[in-house]
């Protein structure tokens, strides 16, 4: 133990000692993937770039584009808050235009809040493209013709679910022929394009009638329907724009499936219609209006997986004769635990940062109790989970957190501690290089030892950090639990965070961790800039540092509310404004 | 064998039990003319197979080359194909970086995971005349636990392809229907059929061009890739048309789309996960199955290309599945071998053995007096090398068929550290396709063509 120990301190001196060596591994691999020790891949990094216009490129046919990349310079200005170029705040900026693909989840809620249906057709969609965690992303999801084919399978599949319920959708039987087509297309086309058609495309949708009603009634809806949705009108939503703002419509697209990860509903679609929703005031009551709404809770979600990657517990390999008790049913279990904590949190509680990692309670089912050793209580009808008296607490306590970042036997302190230093401070390091020699593993090492024997001189400055975070989780296992001992020997969890809100800090355990986390400045930067690129569905760009600087630095000096802080994005300039052509 | 024998062979009711749906009738019929017209005359076909997390050398590397090669303990299962492959040593691959940068060279010889599209989508585009799909992308827990990061194959610059990882999926939009059990057949579903779908896409397209002309120079790209998948679509969709006023008189006698699914259930909709598909116990089984698929899918000339790809790089596999190696770890922990490969090693030989099996099945594929696997081409990639050094030389690449003759097969090769890129340009090469460039590799590999 003493020696894992020492050996931590000796890596930090040798660090020194090869600052330029670091450099020069850094500057050779500095387009790479870092996620070699990502397994588990809920989290999985993506290149570099560096664009001159970061956040987007033009290429030389002109065409313009977002750069699906993190822009590991952007990141770390805006967690630092130094970039000079920026004086005062800044309200004077904007995104590029953008046509978003809905993911697998807001395309299964948009479909069945459309039609009154309870099914997953997400899930006939192909698997997200997912970078540093996000599945949103606008650049790497594309529609390709395996999209294609399952946009046009389902909308089938949809258009014979719903023609025999017509009556309730539409208000009107598609036995009576072409009224009711035309009555759907003007009443259900809108809601299905989250817009109003244009006369060219309603006589478009009525012209397709005609060609199948020359077989059925039926076949003419039919084709209909499979039109609408499979148009890229349905599958994207538009953030492009008109002089120089995303319209009436787009915002309420905007906030309705950041917020509640699906289509926006009529109250919401009144209010583009109106314009009312043009004006600040009425988009921040609207967005308060759905943060409050049940369905706000799948806004939270899908933010929470993004940030924590806690579904991976629902597959993460365990071995099963170790882990004998991490079944199906509490992996489900653990799952839910995550998303109710995290919403009862945010939007019951209505809490600041510092909660989710500094909580001694989560909300989960009582049979997580005997696996956590928590107490099961109940504060009304949300059960409670009571971890006071341990060292758990909130996110970094959680076993579907935990759980993911590990093999299928051992704790994985690499994962561990790369985890908290990009997804929670926003500190994204190079790739590693070539041809890492890992040393033999010796039977009875502690998975401490272990891992501390392959931090080899080149890469010791990177693993100085991912060892000092991931080592002082050492005190929970594989799935979460609380040990003392590994492989027979005493369980170090000692730990440390280098040139974190400017010094280093040791620390021992996961529960000392999680207090650190809880307080620091520079998580609390790195969560609004997390939760911006969840509403962006991109990495935070150059052009963007300046304009988020003020949400940024309230939110963590302010201890705002994380309700607050959603408020802000969607109010961010390049939230709502767009680049002109 | 005379055409009027092969006719008699055919079972007219056993042949359409299983269309369901008739995408397939004119690359089938098309199949049937040309042996009709020419003879044994077959379309080339290519399938590129991936395993996961690199190799232990000196259990995977012949230390005999030429027709005398030996086979090691990773290799092994390639024994009953030996004369139909080439083992090639010291390629690599000229990239920097881990499992995520060799993923992103194997299949598109450019470094860095620059964007790139990979040697499946490239040849699919070339090779889809007369065949329903460019490329058929088939996967065995391939989408289990990923990111965008560790793909092998991408649909267009950048962007990883789709993969499908369920059999029953791939059954039903391969074959048209979903799968049935002999005595079971299940009708077609009725609709206005291809020329319905047809003016769904004529519709879709009239929406992506108001977009275009609205959009200009933005997202060009994106609409770009849109339009292109709707162009394939309205192909498939035409080759359908144009089966549906032919009249189909026979098939090839070996293409079967009797798939046996060895009591496999995939539920249609499954909320628990993991899926009946992904769950770690039905690896080997799942295999099986999509193995069958694939090669039926060459041989009823549905695609000429198919990717094939078990898990994926840094795999969360427990091998310790019914018909696996019987080893109760990770299969990227194991690959971290220490001082010993030897584990794996057998992990590498299970992989190897799908491999064989696959090889195996187009062999047993009769076209004309050839078979599918003399007129197709193969190629085994992994995205490393050595595995416990994340090396990304000397990596573990077989190739298998002879291309109609193209390779010269039953010899093992020393690359003498030549470039992988440079296999798959022999590849395109074997193919038809007349490169000297791929991605960014220059030449062909020496000692592959015949």
């Amino acid at each position: 133990m003493k020696a894992a120990r020492l050996r931590v301190y000796a890596t930090l001196l040798l660090s020194l000692v090869v600052g330029q060596l670091q450099g020069a591994c850094s500057k050779a691999v500095s387009r790479q993937t870092f996620a070699h020790h990502q397994a588990a891949g809920s989290n999985s990094a993506k290149g570099e770039s560096k664009s001159p216009r970061s956040g987007s490129s033009s290429k030389s046919d002109g065409s313009v584009t977002p750069s699906a990349g993190i822009n590991s310079s952007a990141l770390k200005a805006a967690v630092a808050l130094t970039n000079d170029a920026c004086n005062g705040p800044s309200s004077d900026a904007d995104s590029m235009p953008t046509l978003r693909l809905l993911t697998r989840a807001e395309y299964r809620n948009t479909i069945n809040d459309l039609f009154s249906l309870n099914s997953d057709y997400g899930a006939k969609l192909p698997n997200e493209n997912i970078t540093h965690g996000f599945r949103n992303n606008t650049q790497l999801n594309q529609v390709t013709d395996s999209h294609l084919e399952a946009f046009l399978a389902n909308a089938k599949d949809i258009s014979s679910q719903i023609i025999p319920k017509m009556n309730q959708i539409a208000n009107c039987q598609v036995s009576a022929g072409e009224s009711c087509a035309t009555q759907f297309i003007a009443t259900i086309g809108p809601r299905i394009w989250r817009r109003p058609l244009s006369t060219e495309e309603t006589t478009r949708m009525t012209n397709l009638y005609r060609t199948g009603a020359a077989f059925s009634n039926e076949e003419g809806m039919g084709l209909v329907i499979r039109a609408f949705l499979s148009s890229p009108f349905f599958v994207y939503r538009s953030e492009i724009g008109k002089g120089g703002a995303l319209d009436a419509y787009e915002l309420a697209s905007a906030l309705s499936y950041f917020l509640w990860a699906t289509t926006p509903d009529a109250a919401l679609l009144k209010n583009a219609e109106s314009g009312a929703l043009l004006k600040e005031a009425r988009l921040i009551a609207e967005a308060n209006r759905l943060l409050a709404d049940p369905r706000g809770k799948a806004g939270i979600i899908a933010f929470m997986d993004s940030y924590t990657g806690y579904s991976s517990v629902l597959s993460v390999t365990k071995d099963s004769t170790k882990f004998a008790g991490f079944t199906s049913d509490l992996r489900q279990a653990l799952a839910k635990e995550a998303e109710n904590s995290m919403d009862f949190w945010i939007r019951k509680n209505k809490s600041t940062f510092g909660t989710l990692f500094s909580s001694d309670f989560t909300v989960g089912d009582p049979i997580l109790a005997s696996f956590y050793k928590s107490t099961a209580r109940k504060d009304g009808d949300t059960p409670i989970l009571s971890h006071s008296g341990t060292s758990r607490r909130g996110i970094l306590g959680m076993s579907s957190v935990l759980a993911s970042l590990a093999t299928s036997t051992e704790t994985h302190p690499i994962k561990r501690g790369e985890f908290v230093l990009s997804h929670l401070l926003c500190d994204v390091l190079p790739a590693p290089p070539n041809g890492i020699e890992f040393p033999a593993v010796k039977p009875g090492l502690s998975t401490r030892e272990r891992f501390a024997a392959h931090t080899a001189p080149a890469c010791a400055a990177c693993h100085k950090k991912l060892d000092g975070a991931g080592f002082g989780m050492e005190d929970y296992d594989a799935v979460g639990v609380f040990r003392q001992v590994d492989e027979g020997k005493p369980v170090d969890a000692s730990g440390g965070l280098f040139e974190v809100d400017g010094e280093d800090r040791s620390f021992n355990g996961v529960g000392e961790l999680s207090a650190i986390i809880a307080r620091s400045q520079q998580a609390k930067r790195c969560f609004a800039i997390q939760y911006y690129q969840q509403a962006q569905g991109r990495f935070i760009a150059d052009r963007d540092v300046c304009a988020v600087r003020t949400m940024v630095q309230d939110f963590a000096e302010k201890d705002l509310s994380i309700g607050e802080l959603i408020v802000k994005i969607i109010t961010n300039p390049t939230y709502t404004k767009r680049v002109q052509q | 064998m005379t055409n009027k024998k092969i006719l008699a062979e055919i079972d007219r009711r056993n042949l359409f039990k299983y269309l369901g749906n008739a995408a397939i009738f004119a690359p089938f019929m098309r199949t049937l003319l040309e042996t009709q017209a020419f003879g044994a005359t077959s379309a080339k076909r290519s399938l590129f197979f991936y395993y996961p997390d690199g190799i232990v050398p000196a259990q995977f590397h012949p230390t005999t080359f030429g027709a005398g090669f030996d086979l090691k303990a990773s290799t092994k299962p390639l024994e009953s194909v030996r004369n139909d492959i080439v083992m090639i040593t010291n390629s690599n691959y000229v990239t920097m970086g881990s499992h995520e940068a060799g993923a992103g060279y194997c299949l598109t010889a450019v470094a860095n995971r620059a964007p790139a599209i990979s040697i499946d989508t490239y040849l699919g585009n070339k090779l889809k005349g007369g065949v329903s799909l460019p490329v058929l992308r088939l996967g065995v827990g391939s989408s289990f636990q990923t990111g965008s990061d560790k793909a092998v194959s991408f649909a267009t610059a950048g962007v990883p392809s789709s993969i499908e990882d369920n059999p029953k999926r791939a059954f039903a939009s391969i074959f048209g229907a979903a799968p049935t059990t002999p005595g079971n057949s299940q009708s077609a579903p009725t609709s206005s059929g291809a020329k319905g779908q047809k003016s769904v896409l004529d519709s879709n397209i009239a929406d992506l061009k108001s977009l275009q002309n609205r959009l200009g120079t933005i997202e060009k790209t994106k609409l770009e890739l849109h339009v292109e998948s709707v162009r394939e679509l309205e192909r498939r969709t035409q080759i359908t048309i144009d089966s549906e006023t032919a009249t189909p008189s026979g098939s090839a006698a070996t293409c079967n789309k009797a798939i046996d699914f060895r009591g496999l259930k995939i539920p249609d909709n499954e909320t628990v996960f993991p899926p009946t598909v992904l769950k770690n116990e039905n690896f080997n089984l799942v295999c099986d199955i999509q193995i069958d698929i694939a090669v039926q899918a060459m041989a009823c000339g549905i695609t000429n290309v198919v990717l094939f790809q078990l898990s994926h790089p840094v795999s969360p596999l427990n091998m310790d599945f019914p018909g696996g190696p019987s080893i109760s770890r990770f299969h990227h922990d194991i690959s971290h071998f220490g001082s010993s490969g030897d584990d794996h090693a057998k992990c590498q030989a299970y992989f190897m053995g799908k491999y064989a099996k696959i090889l195996n099945s187009m062999k047993a594929i009769k076209e004309g007096d050839k078979t599918l696997l003399y007129n197709g081409i193969t190629l085994a990639v992994t995205e490393i090398g050595h595995s416990d050094h994340h090396s990304l030389s000397n990596v573990g690449i077989v190739l298998g068929g002879q291309a109609g003759g193209m390779v010269k097969t039953g010899r093992a090769i020393d690359a003498a550290g030549a470039s992988h890129g440079q296999t798959l340009i022999a590849i395109l090469q074997a193919m038809g396709v007349q490169e000297n460039k791929f991605g960014e590799a220059l030449g062909v590999m020496p000692n592959i063509l015949g």
